[in-house]
């Protein structure tokens, strides 16, 4: 009973975390409409950046996220802007098909950096366990996950309620309304996609401690769940994309200890075919859209 | 109708019979025949290893092809091709190893059999938006990967080797009578595959592609013919996947994962989108610079640049073959059939160009 529990809450917490990178999903998704299959590797950019500067410069932690959460905002922001500006009005499987491109340069990236140094079996030296009695980490590792959690808070009071965020929902909702109203639509998007990169990598920093996971499993295709958490959630929905991720965190969690490891591992994909044969919309959406 | 004139310039479609016409000019027909002439002498031209590469760029031509119809024309991507593909070259070898079938009745099954899995898989994305394809068959894709290293049928990690290898007395170790083979169901079903374009079907696919809901206004069923396009596609690749059996006569499972579908996106962004020429180009120049990799990693492992070879092989592939497809998007949409088609304008119009 006491490990079901333990199970539980660790399932929670690893399916908030999906959630955190799934959330940056649904944000381009909604503001330009691309989808980016290129997620996971922003995940795992992030967390790869994150190790480097934590275990191999040996910064101190809290430097290290800031200076990972500004890399991952310059990025997004450069991704858009080289990339997916020079598209637009072109038809829309050729900026899918370009994230495509986009996920296998990270991951032939990332698995080249492992190659070249000696970073091969880069750990986190200060392993955060979660247990029933006693919660058993580092303060350092504990005021991380508050910061991030400050940071959401943040972001979603910030798109919610300051006129840049108004601005980008705006673009988000109409963007030829938007336009000619006055809003840099073109600024909004690469706007979304470096706050999208921060929210992924957010959750892969994540990822990264509380697994203590080695580099070679961030750069397997890890990213791949959030999609099983978009579709779990709605592609529209933001509050979707919790429950979805703690139902994926759960699932995955509890078939990977009860069952096999390597099912639990691949369970999140079973769920999406099955959601996407009975619910296709997701959970909370409604609108049947053939287009 | 057809005249017989090199320049296409003075020959205007009068009808709609003529635009339906495959060659403007008699030129265009002789040009296909020396073509054909050519490929059917290329074995006794060419060493064992340019001919053994010719089989497996063959191979790939055709999925590269089935997935043009289905991403190119019907505009839904999907990423499960290699599965498709998989599930074809398990089924010729299983049928081939197990009950002794012969190859000849193998292939055709194993691109029913990959239609059959196909169409009971990708019910749910024909009535949904066309990236729910995408999604649908990524995770279709990644069970697929986990399943086949675990089924007992198919041999596990191992795979399956073939240790019969005959058809009509014919020896398959040759790689002639292969070549032959695989060009002859090329050629074939790449015919079939221009049919299709430029008949009722084709066009009902391209309309499909830019407004789906113009489209059921038209009477043409948007589930039945996404559905068909599907079946179409997976049909070429399973039938792909079984000649892939017949080339290599051992497979394994990591042959067919999640990055063989990525490089068939990859054949057809570099082929040109709705291209069925430029998905032969594509898988040509994929299996060239597959090669060029390798010889490229052996030089950099022996001068102790790079460390494991086998991974970096894989991560060298990896990533240069993301940098073309974002190059090809980003500055030559229309891949290398755009290329061609512009150099053949240039020349046309040659003083004016």
């Amino acid at each position: 009973m006491e490990l079901l529990f333990l199970l539980i809450v660790d399932g929670m917490f690893l399916g908030c975390l999906y959630a955190i990178s799934a959330f940056g999903f649904v944000i381009i998704y909604r503001s330009t409409g691309v989808f980016n299959f290129a997620h996971g590797g922003f995940v795992a950019i992030g967390a790869f950046s994150f190790l480097m500067l934590a275990c191999w410069a040996k910064l101190p932690l809290f430097l290290a996220l800031i200076l990972t959460l500004l890399g991952s905002f310059g990025f997004g922001y450069l991704v858009e802007y080289v990339t997916l500006r020079p598209l637009a009005g072109k038809p829309i499987i050729y900026p899918i098909i370009l994230t495509v491109g986009l996920a296998v340069i990270l991951k032939g990236f990332l698995t080249l950096m492992t190659n070249m140094g000696n970073c091969y079996t880069l750990d986190f030296p200060t392993k955060f366990t979660l247990q029933w009695t006693n919660l058993n980490a580092p303060y350092s590792v504990l005021s991380i996950f508050i910061i991030m959690l400050i940071l959401l808070i943040t972001i979603a009071l910030f798109i919610k309620f300051s006129s840049f965020g108004i601005f980008m929902r705006a673009a988000a909702d109409n963007r030829s309304a938007a336009f000619s109203l006055g809003v840099n639509v073109k600024e909004m998007f690469s706007f979304s996609w470096a706050l999208a990169a921060v929210l992924a990598s957010m959750g892969g920093i994540g990822l990264a401690i509380i697994k203590g996971l080695t580099l070679y499993e961030i750069i397997s295709w890890t990213g791949l769940k959030v999609f099983a958490v978009v579709i779990i959630g709605g592609l529209h929905s933001i509050s979707g994309v919790i429950f979805g991720g703690i139902i994926i965190g759960l699932i995955e969690t509890l078939t990977g200890t009860y069952i096999s490891t390597s099912l639990g591992e691949m369970s999140p994909y079973f769920c999406m075919v099955l959601f996407l044969f009975f619910r296709p919309y997701g959970l909370f959406m409604k609108q049947p859209n053939i287009s | 109708m057809n005249k017989l004139q090199i320049y296409s310039c003075g020959a205007f479609n009068e009808s709609y019979i003529n635009n339906l016409t495959l060659f403007t000019t008699g030129f265009g027909r002789l040009s296909l025949c020396c073509g054909l002439l050519f490929l059917a002498v290329l074995p006794f031209l060419c060493c064992p290893y340019v001919l053994f590469l010719l089989n497996t760029a063959g191979i790939y031509a055709m999925a590269a092809v089935g997935l043009n119809l289905l991403t190119g024309h019907t505009g839904q991507l999907s990423l499960g091709q290699g599965a498709c593909f998989g599930i074809g070259a398990y089924t010729a070898a299983i049928l081939v190893s197990k009950l002794e079938l012969s190859f000849f009745l193998a292939i055709p099954a194993a691109g029913t059999l990959a239609v059959l899995f196909a169409i009971v898989f990708c019910i749910p994305a024909t009535r949904l938006r066309f990236i729910y394809l995408a999604f649908i068959t990524l995770a279709g894709q990644l069970i697929f990967d986990y399943l086949i290293k675990w089924m007992p049928l198919t041999g596990g990690q191992e795979g399956i080797v073939i240790n019969e290898s005959g058809l009509f007395g014919l020896d398959l170790n040759d790689d002639r009578i292969v070549y032959y083979i695989v060009f002859l169901c090329l050629i074939g079903f790449t015919w079939m595959a221009v049919n299709v374009t430029r008949t009722s079907y084709g066009r009902a696919f391209s309309a499909l592609r830019i407004n789906p809901r113009a489209t059921e206004a038209l009477g043409i069923s948007v589930v039945k013919f996404r559905m068909l396009s599907i079946a179409i596609s997976s049909f070429y690749t399973g039938l792909a996947g079984g000649l892939f059996t017949l080339h290599m006569l051992a497979i394994t499972p990591e042959l067919f994962n999640l990055w063989l579908s990525i490089e068939f996106i990859a054949m057809i962004i570099i082929g040109g989108l709705g291209s069925i020429s430029g998905s032969i180009m594509g898988a040509c120049f994929i299996v060239v610079l597959n090669e060029f990799l390798v010889f490229v990693t052996d030089i950099a492992t022996k001068n102790d640049l790079l460390v494991d070879s086998a991974m970096t092989k894989l991560a060298l592939r990896e990533f240069s073959i993301g940098i073309i497809i974002v190059l090809f998007i980003l500055f030559q949409p229309k891949g290398l059939h755009g290329i061609w088609r512009n150099i053949i304008l240039y020349f046309r119009r040659w003083p004016f160009s």
